[in-house]
C-alpha cells in the first residue's frame, strides 16, 4: 500500500508551517502538511500524504464557551500566554492558533500594538509553529495580520485569513516580505476559491505559501456542503488544477456553533460527552474529505483526532 | 456504472418514434427512463435490447431488501462515489446489536429502545433501523429463544448473525417470513449459508478480511444467480484502519466502475470496541466516531452496540446531512405558520424560509410551549445568516412578505421580533413598515427568556 503509482496527473503542494533555527525561525519543529497524491486515504490509487496537524485554538480575550469546555482549561484563559503554555504542556499541542478576537472594534478594539505585543509574548512562552488569527473584521484585519507578519518575521507563521472582501493585498504583501503562509477563506465555493487564489498567486504567493479554508460547517450545520467542496477542490486539484492544488484546512471548532455540541438536553444526552464527541465527528469528516490541518478546541476531540490520525497513516 | 445517459439508452430502442410508450419520439422515452421516472413498456423492443437496457438502468450498487413488506427497508441503490456528482441515494440502516448472551431484561429494554428511539431534524423523525440478533452463545437453543422474543415484540426489519449455518436455520425457524439478513457466509460455511438463504428468500452477507477472497466469494455466489448480497470487509475484527477505509473505497470505485461483484451494498459492524475497553462511555464514544467514519465511507448498513442517545445522535445527524440531495437546500413554504394556539396579542416572529432554520425556531417556541405567529419569509431556502449575507434577507423582502401574509387580520399589535443576527435591518425595517421592530437574540433557544422579559402588548 502507498507505493502504487498514483491514478492522478498532479499532486498537491506541501506547505511548511514554523521555521526551526536551521531555518533562521525559533521554533522546536516544523510541520509539512499536503503532499498528496490522490484523495483522502485511496491507498489503491497511490494515496501518500505528509501526516495532518492538529493546532489548538487559543483566543486572546475569554469568549464565550460552554462551561464542560472552560473546565478544561482552569485559570489559563484570561491570559494568552498562560493558555498557549497550557495547551502545549498538559496536552502536548503541535501547533496553536492564536484568534485576536479582541482587536474587532465591536468587541474591545484592542489597538494592533498591543495586540501584536501579545503575539510576541505567546511566540516568547511556546515553540511550536504558530497561526494568528484575526477577529474577523474585514477593516482591521488587514493591519492586524500585516503587523503580525512582522512580528513573526522569519517564523514561517500561517496567516488566518484572507478573502475577498478585504484588502488582502496588503497581508500577502506582507507574507511575501516576511515569508509567511496564507489562509485563503472561501465558505464552501469551489469557483470563488479558484479565482481567490489565481489573485494570491498573480501577487507573487507560490502554491507552498496556500492553504485553503472552505469553511468547515459542524454536523447538522453545513458539514454536506463542507465536504463537497474539500471533496471538489481535491479532485479538481489533483486533476490538474494549480489554483486549487492546495492543502486544505478546516477550522473544527465551527462545530460547536451547532447546538447539539453545547446545549443542555436530557433527550440528548449528557453534553460533556455529547460536545467533544460532535467537534471529533466534524474532524473526522473533514479529514475523510481531504483536510490537512484542522483548528480545534476540546482536548478530546482533539487526543480521538489524534488517535485516528496516527491510525490512518500506520504502515500497512 | 454510473446512471446511463439518454443517449446511452436510446442507442438500444428502435428508433421508430411510434409513440407507442406514450412518449412522442424514442428519444423523450429515453430520456424519461435515464431520469428513473415510470414509464409504459415500448412493445416493439426486443428481448436482447430489453436486457440490455434494464442493466444500463441498473444502479452500480445492487438494491437489496431487508425485512417483510410494511416494514422493509432498502439499502444500497448507490451511482457515485462523490455526492456532487448527484447524490448518495438510500441513507445507511442503523441495526443495534441484541446478543443472546444478555440478560432477559437487557434484552428487552434494547428492543423497546429500538422501538421507540426517536428524534426529529428538519421536520423529519430519525429512527432506528432495525435488530440485529447475535449468537454470541453459540448455542442453537439460546439463539432460537432470543430471537423468539425478539420477534414478538418487534416486527421491523432483522440480521441473524451466527458463525454456524445450523445456529442461522434454527433461528430462521421464528421468523422466515419476515425475511431478515443472514450474517454471514465465510469462505469456508458459504455453500450451507446459501442453500438457507436461497430455501428462505433472505438476503445474504458475506464476509472476509481479506479483499481477493471476499470478491471471489461474491463472484461465486453471484454466479449462481442469487444476487442478494451484503458485502462485509470485516471491519468489526481488523485492526488496521487503513486497510479498513482502503477496502470500503476501493470497492465503491469499482462498483461505480461497473465492476459486478463489487456492486453490491457495504455492511460494517462496530462493536468490536467493547473487547478491547472496559469504560462503557468510552466504548460508546470510539463506537460512535467508528459508526461515523462508515457513513462517510459508503457502509449501507451499520451494526452498533450502544444505545446512548448521545453517541448515536451525531451518527443520525451525519446519515441525514451527507443523504441530503446536493442540488436543493432543504426549505419550508414561505408563509404565516402558527406555533400553539397563537391569539391578537401573540408575538409575531420573523425568520427565513430555510428548514432548518424554521424547525428550530418552531421547535424551540413549541418546546417552550409558547404560542406565537411565525413569518417564514423567501429567502431561496438559506439560513438567516448566510441569506443575509446573500442579500436575501432584506427590510423590503420582510416588508413583502408581510403584506402578503395578511397578518393584520390576525393581530392587533404591530410589533415584530427578528432574529439577532438581523439587527441590521433594524432602522430600515421600521421605516418601510412603520412596524415597531424588536431585535431578539442571536439564537432562538434563548426566545422563551427574550419573550418573558420583553413582550408587552
Ligand atoms: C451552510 C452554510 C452555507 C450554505 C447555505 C445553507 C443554507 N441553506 O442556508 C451555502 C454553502 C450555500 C452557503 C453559502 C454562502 N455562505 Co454560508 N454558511 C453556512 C453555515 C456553515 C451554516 C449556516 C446554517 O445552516 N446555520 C444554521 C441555521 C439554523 O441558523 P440561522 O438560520 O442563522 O438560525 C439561527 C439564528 O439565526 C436564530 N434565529 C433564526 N430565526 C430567528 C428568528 C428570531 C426572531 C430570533 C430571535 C432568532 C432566530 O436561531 C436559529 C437557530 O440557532 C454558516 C456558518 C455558521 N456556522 O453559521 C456559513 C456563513 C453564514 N456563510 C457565510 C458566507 C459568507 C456565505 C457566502 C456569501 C459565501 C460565498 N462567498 O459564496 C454564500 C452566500 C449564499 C449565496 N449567495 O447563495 C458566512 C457569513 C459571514 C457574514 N456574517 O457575512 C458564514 C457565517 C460563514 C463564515 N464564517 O464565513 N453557506
Ligand atoms: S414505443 Fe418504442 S419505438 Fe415507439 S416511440 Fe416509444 S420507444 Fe420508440
Amino acid at each position: 500500500m502507498g507505493k502504487k503509482k498514483s491514478s492522478y496527473c498532479n499532486r498537491i503542494s506541501k506547505v511548511v508551517l514554523g521555521a526551526t533555527k536551521a531555518d533562521g525561525g525559533t521554533r522546536d519543529r516544523s510541520h509539512a502538511i499536503g503532499g498528496e497524491t490522490a484523495p483522502a486515504f485511496h491507498f489503491f490509487e497511490g494515496f501518500t500524504s505528509h501526516k495532518p496537524v492538529i493546532s489548538h485554538d487559543v483566543f486572546d480575550i475569554p469568549i464565550p464557551l460552554p462551561g464542560h469546555v472552560r473546565e478544561h482549561f482552569p485559570n489559563v484563559m484570561d491570559d494568552p500566554v498562560k493558555w498557549a503554555k497550557y495547551r502545549v504542556e498538559k496536552y502536548g499541542a503541535e501547533m496553536i492558533t492564536l484568534h485576536m478576537v479582541s482587536t474587532d472594534p465591536k468587541v474591545k478594539d484592542t489597538p494592533i500594538k498591543d495586540a501584536c505585543r501579545t503575539i510576541e509574548d505567546v511566540l516568547q512562552a511556546v515553540k511550536v509553529p504558530i497561526i494568528i488569527g484575526g477577529s474577523g473584521n474585514p477593516k482591521k484585519d488587514p493591519e492586524l495580520l500585516e503587523k503580525a507578519a512582522k512580528v513573526c518575521a522569519g517564523e514561517k507563521i500561517l496567516l488566518s485569513s484572507v478573502d475577498a472582501n478585504m484588502d488582502y493585498k496588503r497581508v500577502a504583501r506582507a507574507a511575501l516580505e516576511h515569508g509567511h503562509s496564507l489562509l485563503s477563506l472561501i465558505p464552501m465555493n469551489p469557483d470563488e476559491m479558484r479565482r481567490f487564489n489565481k489573485n494570491l498567486m498573480r501577487l507573487g504567493l507560490k502554491k507552498e505559501q496556500i492553504v485553503m479554508d472552505l469553511f468547515t460547517g459542524g454536523i447538522g450545520y453545513g458539514i454536506e456542503y463542507s465536504v463537497s467542496a474539500m471533496e471538489r477542490c481535491r479532485l479538481a486539484g489533483l486533476n490538474g488544477d494549480e489554483a486549487l492544488a492546495l492543502p486544505i484546512a478546516s477550522a473544527t471548532s465551527n462545530a460547536w456553533s451547532a447546538r447539539e455540541a453545547w446545549m443542555k438536553n436530557d433527550a440528548w444526552g449528557p453534553r460533556e460527552l455529547r460536545g467533544p464527541l460532535w467537534e471529533a465527528m466534524t474532524a473526522q469528516a473533514a479529514l475523510l474529505s481531504g483536510g490537512d490541518l484542522f483548528m480545534m478546541l476540546h482536548p478530546r476531540a482533539i487526543s480521538s483526532m489524534n488517535a485516528l490520525i496516527d491510525s490512518l497513516f500506520e504502515k500497512t | 456504472m454510473t446512471r446511463a445517459t439518454a443517449l446511452q439508452i436510446y442507442k438500444h430502442l428502435p428508433g421508430k418514434d411510434c409513440a407507442r410508450c406514450g412518449e412522442k419520439t424514442c428519444m423523450a422515452y429515453a430520456m424519461r427512463l435515464s431520469r428513473g421516472e415510470k414509464t409504459k413498456e415500448c412493445p416493439l423492443l426486443a428481448q436482447k435490447q430489453r436486457a440490455i437496457i434494464k442493466e444500463l438502468l441498473s444502479p452500480a450498487v445492487a438494491i437489496v431488501k431487508i425485512g417483510s413488506k410494511e416494514n422493509a427497508i432498502k439499502v444500497g441503490g448507490e451511482e457515485v462515489l462523490y455526492r456532487h456528482e448527484y447524490k448518495y441515494v438510500n441513507p445507511p440502516a442503523l441495526f443495534i446489536e441484541i446478543s443472546d448472551d444478555m440478560p432477559i431484561e437487557e434484552i428487552d429494554r434494547r428492543i423497546e429502545f429500538v422501538k421507540n428511539y426517536e428524534t426529529e431534524r428538519l421536520g423529519k423523525k430519525q429512527r432506528l433501523d432495525g435488530i440485529a440478533a447475535e449468537c454470541a452463545s453459540g448455542n442453537k437453543n439460546r439463539f432460537t429463544e432470543t430471537i423468539e422474543r425478539i420477534s414478538k415484540k418487534f416486527n421491523g426489519p432483522l440480521i441473524l448473525s451466527a458463525e454456524l449455518p445450523d445456529n442461522i436455520e434454527a433461528g430462521l425457524s421464528n421468523v422466515k417470513d419476515i425475511k431478515p439478513m443472514i450474517y454471514a457466509a465465510s469462505s469456508d460455511n458459504w455453500k450451507e449459508m446459501l442453500r438457507i438463504a436461497e430455501k428462505y428468500k433472505t438476503p445474504l452477507a458475506i464476509r472476509s478480511s481479506n479483499p481477493l477472497s471476499l470478491r471471489k466469494l461474491a463472484k461465486d455466489i453471484s454466479s449462481k444467480g442469487f444476487t442478494d448480497l451484503v458485502l462485509d470487509p470485516a471491519t468489526s475484527d481488523r485492526n488496521d484502519m487503513p486497510g479498513i477505509v482502503d477496502e470500503l473505497t476501493l470497492i465503491r470505485k469499482s462498483a461505480v466502475d461497473g465492476i459486478k461483484e463489487s456492486g453490491y451494498p457495504l455492511i460494517g459492524v462496530t462493536t468490536s470496541i467493547y473487547k478491547k475497553e472496559k469504560n462503557q462511555d468510552n466504548c460508546s464514544y470510539e463506537e460512535s466516531l467508528l459508526a461515523g467514519l462508515l457513513v462517510c465511507r459508503y457502509a449501507s448498513i451499520i451494526v452498533m452496540r450502544t444505545t446512548e442517545p448521545w453517541a448515536l445522535l451525531p451518527v443520525l445527524t451525519l446519515r441525514q446531512s451527507l443523504y441530503s440531495d446536493p442540488s436543493a437546500a432543504p426549505s419550508v413554504e414561505a408563509t404565516l405558520y402558527s406555533v400553539g394556539t397563537p391569539d391578537k396579542d401573540s408575538p409575531l416572529i420573523v425568520t427565513t424560509n430555510f428548514a432548518l432554520t424554521y424547525y428550530s425556531v418552531s421547535n424551540d417556541l413549541g418546546g417552550a410551549g409558547i404560542s406565537a405567529h411565525i413569518l417564514v419569509v423567501d429567502t431561496g431556502g438559506l439560513a438567516v445568516t448566510v441569506a443575509l449575507a446573500a442579500e436575501k434577507f432584506t427590510a423590503s423582502a420582510i416588508k413583502e412578505a408581510l403584506a402578503k401574509s395578511k397578518i393584520e387580520e390576525k393581530i392587533r399589535h404591530k410589533k415584530m421580533i427578528i432574529p439577532g443576527a438581523a439587527c441590521q435591518l433594524k432602522t430600515d425595517l421600521e421605516t418601510a413598515t412603520g412596524w415597531t421592530v424588536l431585535t431578539g437574540p442571536q439564537d432562538s433557544s434563548a426566545l422563551q427568556a427574550y419573550l418573558k422579559e420583553n413582550w408587552k402588548t
